[in-house]
């Protein structure tokens, strides 16, 4: 089951059904059960693109978002579904490699540091890209790898590693990382 | 040829969306978050920021942009004015200044096209605020020079120096060397704008102060609400020693600092609801 909170939008022209139908596609796309309940709670108020993903101890998960990840880069304050798609992509992926035993345990959404989300959100993007799930933007996705571990070939080629790995773990992630943080 | 081309005229392909300024100001997002308590101001841009990377392809695009505008109201200002002393007429000195700028605008455009590029962002990926331009559209070519060249191509300083350093600070060779690059380039059009002020109001000091005053609101307006000032954690920087290349006074600059200081307080005013 899914749930989008607020029901209804006031500052933005976001449709919570229309959200919660896309939310259902990418959790089904990403393999998370069909029974697992997603809670998405928007915060209308908030400009600045922004989102969190929690696995409650019950297995409900939680996405905190700001209106401003699902909003339009190009008209304000208006619903983007290819953003929207993404940024449920990323949390909902992190979500699903945090209940796969395989994958590790990595810090909590807020806990992790900027070079460690970076490394993780390109290796989902990698795989959200495979999927079909997003349209490639390996260029953009590359640009905020590199502004976080710096500009050299290493650092491409650990981009590479990231982009390119459908089974990865969060050891993995960390390391490269690091490794590419000191290149 | 028509002249005096109204903002709408401007051409553009669908890949474009423009946004108001007044849209971006009264957003009532800002009001609610005041009522929450959740205003912040904005993040500066450093690679240890967590949206630096996003609001850097943002801030790259809106300077493309810029580039494009900037092209367009120097054109329009060799084409506009007769040649002739009046206040609707220009010198042919200054037109032949115009017409090198759009030359180097021409080629900030192509480098702004490569930059975002480099950075991962589609032509018309954000919207256009169209600002700049209407600043060009002043009838009187030294209100124009004010706002457009001493105005906001003295904020694209600031903003050019911000992204250097950012690009510094990233280790990113490409951005560094090519905001130099334009940064070196805007000195000059700034410092024709405070050339041409001084010389065509230097017998009339009425002239003079009303392109000042017009000057004066066009740089608290784009300020952006405190998004460039002269505190070190501002977002842009005012970048003073190139200010100073530019030819604009040690007094000039402090009474920048102090619009902007002003356009950062009305902001912080309205976010706490003074």
């Amino acid at each position: 089951m899914i749930t989008v909170t607020p029901e209804t939008f006031e500052l933005v022209q976001f449709d919570a059904a229309e959200i919660a139908a896309l939310a259902a596609d990418v959790a089904k796309a990403v393999g998370l059960a069909d029974d697992v309940t997603i809670a998405i709670a928007i915060d209308e108020t908030a400009i600045i693109g922004k989102a969190s993903s929690r696995v409650e101890d019950d297995g409900r998960i939680v996405l905190d978002v700001t209106g401003g990840a699902f909003e339009s880069l190009r008209k304000a304050r208006t619903f983007d579904e290819n953003r929207a798609k993404a940024v449920l992509g990323q949390a909902l992926m992190r979500a699903r490699d945090r209940i796969d035993p395989d994958f590790g345990n990595p810090p909590a959404d807020d806990a992790l540091s900027v070079p460690e989300e970076t490394a993780w959100a390109t290796s989902i993007e990698g795989r959200l890209d495979r999927l079909g799930i997003l349209v490639g933007r390996p260029q953009r996705r590359i640009y905020h790898f590199r502004v976080r571990h710096g500009f050299n070939d290493t650092v491409d080629r650990i981009f590479d590693r990231l982009w390119t790995t459908d089974s990865i773990t969060w050891a993995e992630i960390a390391a490269s990382s690091s490794e590419a943080v000191l290149a | 040829m028509k002249k005096m081309l109204p903002v709408e005229e401007l051409a553009r392909d669908d890949r474009f969306f423009r946004s108001r300024f007044e849209d971006n100001f009264n957003d009532p997002r800002i009001g609610a978050q005041r009522q929450q308590g959740t205003f912040t101001k904005p993040e500066k841009f450093s690679p240890e920021e967590r949206n630096a990377a996003e609001g850097a392809r943002s801030l790259m695009h809106g300077i493309f942009m810029g580039e494009i505008q900037a092209l367009e109201g120097a054109g329009r200002t060799c084409w506009d004015f007769n040649v002739g002393p009046g206040e609707d007429e220009a010198p042919f000195a200054l037109k032949l200044d115009m017409a090198r700028q759009c030359w180097d605008e021409s080629r900030h455009v192509e480098i702004s096209v490569k930059l975002n590029e480099w950075m991962g962002t589609d032509l018309g990926e954000f919207n256009e605020n169209t600002f700049l331009y209407e600043a060009a559209c002043n009838p009187d070519p030294v209100m124009r020079l004010t706002g457009v060249n001493r105005a906001l191509e003295g904020l694209a300083i600031d903003v050019f120096n911000t992204m250097k350093s950012f690009g510094e600070n990233c280790g990113d060779p490409v951005m560094e060397f090519c905001e130099d690059w334009m940064l070196a380039d805007e000195v000059t059009h700034v410092k024709m704008g405070s050339d041409w002020l001084r010389k065509l109001t230097e017998t009339n000091p009425e002239r003079r102060q009303r392109a000042l005053e017009f000057q004066r609101v066009v740089d608290k307006l784009f300020s952006l609400g405190g998004l460039r000032s002269d505190k070190d954690e501002s977002p842009v920087k005012l970048a003073r020693r190139f200010r100073e290349l530019a030819g604009f006074t040690k007094e000039e600059i402090d009474d920048i600092a102090d619009v902007s200081a002003e356009a950062a307080n009305e902001t912080l005013s309205r976010a706490a609801g003074a």
